[in-house]
C-alpha cells in the first residue's frame, strides 16, 4: 500500500465492517517491517481493535475477484490503489488462529474509503488456517 | 436434513408465507428466489459468519509478544 511508509492511516469505512457497522473510521497500524501484520482499531474509541494480515502474504495464490458494483462502492479504484487485508482472530494456540479470506477488507489507497467485502465469485473459506497446511477452497491451492 | 430435489421454475415453501423458487442451475450454482414477508431476514451463511469472526477477533487482544510470535509464524512468507 502506497501510504504504508507512514505506518498509521486513518481509513473511512461508510458502512463500517460487518458486526460494526455503526463504526465508520479506522486507524491501520503496521505492526511489522515485513508489512504483513496490522491492526485495525476504531479512530475514535478503544474497541473494537482487529488484528488484520495480507492475505496474499498468508495465502499464496490469494486472487479475490471483485463485482463491478463492489468495485463501483469503493469509487471505481484502479488496481495499484487496491489493498486488501483479511481479518485474523489469534486463538490461544497460534497455530489455531483463523484468518478471513472469503471477506477481505478492501481499501481505496488513493481515497482512503474502505469496506469488508463478500467475495462472491471465490471459494475461500472464511476460517482459513494459515498454520496448517490445507486447500483453500475450490482449485486455488494456498500454502 | 430434509434434502429435496427440484428442476428449475420449480419451488417449496416453509411455513405458509415462505417460497424458495429456483430460478436458474449452472454448473457449479444455483440462483434462488425467494418470496417472504418483510420482516423475516435473509443472510448469506458467509456474512453471519464473517460477523461473528469479526466479533471474536475484536473480543480476543492478542497477549504481548504475540506479534513477534506470528512474525515468525509467517517468517517464510514474509
Amino acid at each position: 500500500m502506497e501510504s504504508a511508509a507512514e505506518n498509521k492511516v486513518l481509513i473511512h469505512f461508510p458502512n463500517g465492517i460487518y458486526g460494526f457497522e455503526g463504526i465508520k473510521d479506522f486507524i491501520l497500524l503496521q505492526e511489522d517491517e515485513n508489512k504483513v501484520i496490522w491492526a485495525l482499531q476504531a479512530a475514535d474509541k478503544d474497541y473494537p481493535s482487529l488484528v488484520v494480515v495480507d492475505p496474499f502474504m498468508v495465502a499464496s495464490g490469494y486472487s479475490p475477484a471483485l463485482t463491478s458494483a463492489q468495485k463501483s462502492s469503493l469509487g471505481n479504484p484502479e488496481p495499484e490503489d487496491l489493498c486488501y487485508l483479511s481479518v485474523m482472530v489469534i486463538r490461544r494456540r497460534l497455530e489455531d488462529s483463523v484468518v478471513n479470506l472469503k471477506s477481505p477488507i478492501v481499501i481505496n489507497a488513493r481515497r482512503r474509503t474502505g469496506m469488508q467485502v463478500i467475495l462472491d465469485e471465490n471459494d475461500y473459506p472464511v476460517e482459513y488456517r494459515p498454520f496448517h497446511k490445507q486447500k483453500c477452497g475450490g482449485q486455488e491451492t494456498c500454502s | 436434513m430434509l434434502v429435496i430435489s427440484r428442476k428449475k421454475s420449480e419451488s417449496f415453501l416453509i411455513g405458509n408465507n415462505i417460497e424458495i423458487i429456483v430460478t436458474d442451475i449452472g454448473s457449479d450454482r444455483v440462483e434462488l428466489g425467494i418470496k417472504a414477508p418483510k420482516g423475516v431476514p435473509i443472510l448469506r451463511r458467509e456474512l453471519l459468519e464473517t460477523e461473528k469472526l469479526n466479533r471474536e477477533a475484536a473480543s480476543s487482544v492478542p497477549e504481548k509478544g504475540t506479534v513477534e510470535k506470528l512474525k515468525k509464524m509467517f517468517g517464510g512468507k514474509g
